[in-house]
């Protein structure tokens, strides 16, 4: 059967279809084309004639005219719509017009930049003109760095390269700055929270120096939907743009489906597990011959799903695909996906972006990704061109899941979300000054983003890491304060994963530091490529995880105890029933147990302690604490229960506040806090110094508290399910009717203020 | 809440790093005692420092005199250095060694002091300049690439990836049109290695100051404490803390000229004063810097001093010089002469397997006596055997890869002399 038929027999399905709550058509659209008012120089011309490019599509009219002017565009149109040619053709125009002419293009990942290094290389290959392009990233050589530095025409790097190995020396990249003319940053979408604050440093960062050698560039910015396109590329550039967002490409029939899976214990409220759903769906698509991509939570289901499929469909040559697989193997797989010969792919959100796996035809996505515009991106994975495509959203029994795929007019008409970053967030701020002023003098009243910075200059001098005089401020200190900053997460080094099965030992793969002690700790099954391997010794000095390959039915899921202690109240208001708060905190993190889970059946068959030393973290939080008035409605079990429930309602709610993950927060609840002596519950941002999270929440908790009502409220449990307070044997049977009287109370009370 | 007190906060926290707290010392930006304490005189208009010194000739560095590079031809200095412009006199050539705030590089790395040494009729002059703070950079590196402008050649240690490219970044950084610009640059650490890395513990300045110049420094400063000094320096103009440096970059400087007359010397003076390894490395060198004639004769001491260890070594690669000049008389004898003194050491079989197939490339292509290189080629093979046997099974992929490249080329031959017998 071909996608057609396999949809109209899906239709037919009465147990199928019955556990759909939408089926939407998106409709199929011809392509709006229009014309450049500008000549292109004649190679170009012509070699975009060969190509088959006669006419452009409107937003790449749009987009080349405002660059070639001098203006900034953004171009925020959807997936596989041809941004790119949106800055290759002026970049190329340009430079054939302009020899002189440099650009910087900037990818979140490596892998982008090599997908888009090749196709701009094919582009001059075809024009036979004299122009270069490199990636310039970790695996240049060093023996090609020097001429990339003074012949690269177009130099494809990524943002933590720029960091630190481009603007600390940019005296060895003179010819690139003079002459500066197009920095292109592409998946702007993925430059928000920590990461993205991090990134409008390096921009500031950027722009300064190109200012130094006189340099006035223009920025052209692609992105996924989002809210704020416009927005995000000025906050993190400090420039105006003009937003491109209406796409002229042409569109071919889309299904999206959305899967709720049946409640198998209906008093537990526990349904089918989404991972054993989705097998099945995929399975019809596979079966038939439809190439498919899954789009799963975590690394772990990635693998759990990646076996059950290969035991289902043993005839289709399926692929994982996450972070920690290495390079080659992931360029592998692409050309597989490309070339057909691999029919399905499990992965991560690591697929989310642009890299070029060809078109596939149907989507499934194990659980809501999150935010709509993740969603809309996964499922814009599919259906290039003008062909027929589907994507089929499996809702898990979390309560957000559950919230998005019972009110999917909610999820139609929802527009993206916003991306937020914040700069100025001060602990990156203060380590970005000290890469700027490593890379150039700051002088007296000078701003850097808009920021006055010259108090922070002098904190800086005055524990002597900068030298202030006669007006300036001078780095006069020892080190590389680039390499000190990573700009992706807490934690910089990486724990390689070495499996010691053979005698030469290999390493199979990585894990971020962060995530080690819950991912590799000793007596872990991980995971890779389904086969499974016993991790033996984590060795966090070396960061080194020593793995063997095993043959067990189970996988392991680690928890962690997370304590919280507060040291500073920023903002604090009260009202009758309760009082709100944020400030600074402190976290101790600690893995303590993990639990045996036995594949397909996902019963329990046994745990294991970790011992690993806590990680403590100083970061921002929110918190509110109930009044006595209101504490003293409810029983001690109850109260407890009650809290618990409402911790994990605001755990799943907040991130829809905040366009953030589940595992960007995290929530603690204390039925007498030491610091408040009453019920309190706290969220709290994940990166150290915090990013915002905590004062956003603060703002807009009448909004946050209101959500939790509807959603436990709307929820058709008895006394608590997965889906909105959590499980009864986790919560008790108490939780559900307790939250729902809190919520009750917190919701009616009104601030002074 | 300021943003003072939120960096202090975020610092009791242990977010931003506790740097040991300011002294709090009366700034002394406008102290004016410390150069003449330092030897040093201020510019009145860049407020650069400058400090000069006369060494005379006769000024012994450890067990050098300077005063012998007089005798010595700085030409030859092209020899060690494989530079191509030759120095004239050893006026034209500067001695140059810089002091900085790091060694990790990158435009937040700055030269602070640069010390500078040539030759004069009176003596050797040193100049030092020091930049006194940051704030005056411009007009510093403007008085160094003066005091370097009357300069052909400059000689460093260690200067070609270090010293010189950092300048040459320091003159970017103020935007300066000119750039330090030599015909010759002259690093004496790249011939050190080349001669002594076999016999030296490390090649390091003060490696070979203690080995091969009898330089015995007295409370010298370490070098990774030289950029806190500076920084220290700029704070409260205490000239106490500079001197050290000041006299450090003097001896580097001195060591460096006296490391030139040794180097030179070893490289002038008579066969049977130098070991076959010197003459071995003189021999490398020379011929790198293109020298043919200079190489072959240090090659030639080295294949007629060396033991049984070198001589492979040293006979292989004068022979491929004779055979590159088409020497084949020279060429041939000395391949003859290597399968004569044959030894069972590894290299010695190495040796004599490739003087063996030397000799069959010869006959093949030139004499085209194929009969005879067929003839080789098997004593080849048995010789790589015979060693296959002694050390069992396990012989090394590069024993498997000569082996094959072998019977290659004597099948090659068979066929060619039109023998059919397979091969043992």
């Amino acid at each position: 059967m071909n996608l057609k038929q396999l949809l109209s027999a899906m239709k037919e399905d009465q147990d199928f279809s019955q556990r759909l709550t939408a089926w939407a058509e998106n409709s199929a659209r011809p392509a709006r084309h229009d014309t450049l008012s500008v000549d292109l120089h004649e190679e170009l011309a012509r070699t975009m004639k060969q190509r088959g490019i006669h006419r452009l599509y409107s937003h790449q009219v749009q987009a080349v005219q405002t660059a070639l002017q001098g203006s900034n565009p953004v171009i925020a149109t959807p997936t596989a719509s041809g941004k790119s040619l949106g800055y290759i053709i002026p970049i190329l125009h340009q430079t054939l017009c302009e020899p002189s002419t440099r650009s910087l293009l900037l990818f979140p990942t490596k892998a982008l930049a090599q997908d888009q290094r090749s196709n701009i290389q094919s582009w001059i290959e075809e024009l036979g003109a004299d122009i270069s392009t490199y990636t310039y990233d970790g695996d240049t050589p060093p023996n090609v760095r020097r001429t990339i530095r003074s012949a690269g025409h177009v130099v494809i790097s990524n943002p933590d390269m720029l960091h630190t190995g481009i603007l600390p020396h940019h005296t060895k990249w003179v010819r690139l700055f003079e002459n500066l003319q197009y920095i292109v940053i592409d998946e702007l979408h993925t430059y928000r929270g920590v990461f993205g604050s991090h990134v409008a440093n390096v921009l500031r960062r950027l722009l300064r120096i190109a200012q130094f050698y006189g340099s006035d560039p223009v920025i052209i910015a692609c992105s996924a939907t989002i809210a704020n396109p416009e927005q995000l590329a000025g906050r993190l550039t400090g420039r105006e743009f003009e937003l491109i967002d209406e796409s002229g490409a042409p569109r071919g029939q889309k299904h999206i489906l959305l899967y709720s899976p049946p409640v198998v214990n209906a008093q537990l409220g526990i349904r089918q597990n989404s991972l054993i759903a989705a097998r099945g769906l995929v399975r019809r698509f596979l079966s038939n011959g439809i190439q498919t991509i899954i789009f799963a939570r975590s690394r772990l289901q990635v693998e759990v799903l990646l076996s059950y499929l290969r035991h289902s469909v043993p005839r289709a040559n399926i692929r994982g695909y996450r972070g920690g697989y290495l390079p080659g193997q992931r360029r592998e797989i692409e050309r597989g996906l490309r070339s057909g010969y691999i029919d399905g792919v499990v992965a991560t959100n690591a697929l989310e972006l642009g890299i070029d796996i060809g078109s596939l035809q149907a989507a499934v996505l194990v659980g809501y990704p999150g935010t709509v515009a993740s969603t809309w991106q996964q499922m814009g994975r599919v259906g290039r061109g003008k062909e027929v495509s589907a994507a089929v959203l499996v809702a898990s029994s979390n309560p957000l899941d559950q919230h998005i795929i019972n009110h999917p007019e909610y999820f139609f008409s929802q527009s993206p979300e916003s991306a937020l970053i914040n700069p100025d967030n001060l602990l990156i701020l203060v380590n970005h000054l000290k890469c700027a002023a490593f890379e150039l003098p700051f002088s007296r009243g000078e701003r850097f983003g808009g920021q006055q910075v010259e108090e922070i200059l002098n904190y800086l001098a005055e524990y002597r890491i900068l030298h202030q005089s006669d007006g300036k401020w001078y780095w006069m200190a020892e080190g590389f304060p680039a390499e000190d900053i990573s700009l992706r997460s807490a934690s910089r080094e990486n724990v390689v994963i070495v499996d010691t099965t053979d005698n030469e030992p290999s390493v199979i793969g990585e894990v971020d530091e962060f995530s080690a002690p819950m991912l590799v700790h000793e007596g872990a099954i991980y995971l890779h490529e389904t086969q499974q391997y016993q991790v033996e010794k984590l060795d966090l000095e070396e960061n080194k995880a020593f793995v063997r390959k095993v043959d067990v039915n189970f996988y392991t899921d680690a928890s962690m105890a997370v304590e919280v202690g507060v040291l500073d109240v920023m903002q604090q208001d009260e009202c009758s029933t309760h009082d709100r708060y944020f400030g600074e905190v402190r976290l101790t993190a600690q893995p303590t147990k993990f639990k045996k889970v036995r594949f397909h059946t996902h019963e329990n068959v046994g745990w294991g302690d970790i011992h690993l030393p806590p990680q403590e973290m100083h970061t921002s939080a929110y918190w509110i604490s109930l009044d006595e008035s209101v504490a003293g409605h409810f029983g001690k079990s109850e109260l407890e229960s009650g809290l618990l429930g409402l911790a994990n309602l605001l755990a799943e709610v907040a991130p829809l506040y905040l366009s953030c993950d589940r595992n960007d927060l995290y929530v603690i609840n204390q039925v007498r806090s030491p610091f408040t002596g009453r019920p309190t519950v706290f969220i709290c941002d994940a990166y150290p110094g915090g990013v915002g999270f905590g004062q956003k929440l603060y703002d807009v908790e009448d909004q946050v508290l209101q959500s939790c009502e509807d959603l436990v409220r709307s929820c058709e449990c008895s006394q608590g399910c997965p889906s909105c307070v959590g499980a009864v044997k986790e919560v008790s049977s108490l939780a559900k009717e307790a939250a729902v009287r809190l919520l009750h109370y917190l919701s009616a009370a009104q601030y002074a203020g | 809440m300021s943003t003072s007190d939120r960096l202090k906060k975020l610092q009791r926290y242990g977010l931003l790093p506790a740097s040991p707290a300011s002294s709090r010392q009366q700034d002394r930006l406008t102290a004016t005692g410390w150069p003449a304490e330092l030897g040093f005189s201020l510019c009145p208009e860049s407020g650069v420092a400058l400090r000069s010194k006369l060494y005379c000739h006769s000024h012994m560095q450890g067990r050098v005199c300077l005063g012998e590079l007089a005798e010595l031809h700085p030409a030859d200095l092209c020899l060690l250095t494989r530079v191509q412009r030759q120095p004239a006199s050893w006026e034209e050539v500067l001695f140059l060694d810089t002091e900085t705030t790091g060694l990790s590089g990158g435009t937040g790395t700055y030269v602070f002091l640069v010390g500078m040494l040539h030759w004069t009729e009176d003596g050797l002059l040193l100049r030092q300049y020091l930049m006194p703070d940051p704030s005056i950079e411009a007009a510093f590196i403007g008085k160094v690439l003066g005091g370097l402008q009357p300069f052909e050649h400059v000689a460093t240690f260690n200067g070609k990836s270090f010293d010189m490219p950092l300048l040459s970044h320091r003159c970017t950084m103020n935007r300066t049109d000119r750039k330090p610009d030599f015909d010759g640059h002259h690093d004496l650490l790249h011939p050190a290695r080349y001669l002594y890395r076999d016999s030296l513990p490390s090649c390091s300045l003060s490696s070979l100051e203690q080995y091969l110049l009898g330089v015995e420094r007295r409370d010298d400063i370490p070098g990774a404490e030289i950029p806190e000094r500076y920084f220290l320096f700029l704070k409260d103009r205490h000239p106490s803390l500079m001197a050290d440096v000041v006299q450090h970059n003097a001896t580097d400087l001195l060591s460096s000229a006296a490391l030139a007359v040794h180097l030179l010397k070893v490289a002038d003076s008579p066969a049977d004063e130098r070991s076959a390894r010197i003459s071995l490395a003189l021999g490398r060198l020379s011929q790198k810097a293109g020298c043919t004639q200079t190489a072959r004769r240090y090659l030639s001491e080295a294949v007629a001093s060396a033991d049984e260890k070198l001589y492979p070594e040293a006979a292989e690669e004068l022979s491929l010089l004779h055979k590159r000049a088409q020497r084949w008389q020279d060429a041939v004898s000395l391949w003859r002469e290597m399968i004569q003194r044959i030894h069972e050491s590894e290299r010695g079989v190495f040796c004599s397997v490739f003087a063996h197939v030397e000799l069959a490339k010869y006959h093949e292509h030139r004499t085209g006596d194929l009969e005879k290189a067929l003839h080789l080629t098997s004593g080849a093979i048995r010789h790589i055997q015979r060693r296959r046997r002694i050390l069992g099974a396990s012989g090394s992929g590069e024993d498997r890869r000569r082996l094959e490249e072998l019977r290659h080329r004597q099948q090659r031959l068979q066929r060619r002399l039109g023998v059919s017998s397979a091969s043992d």
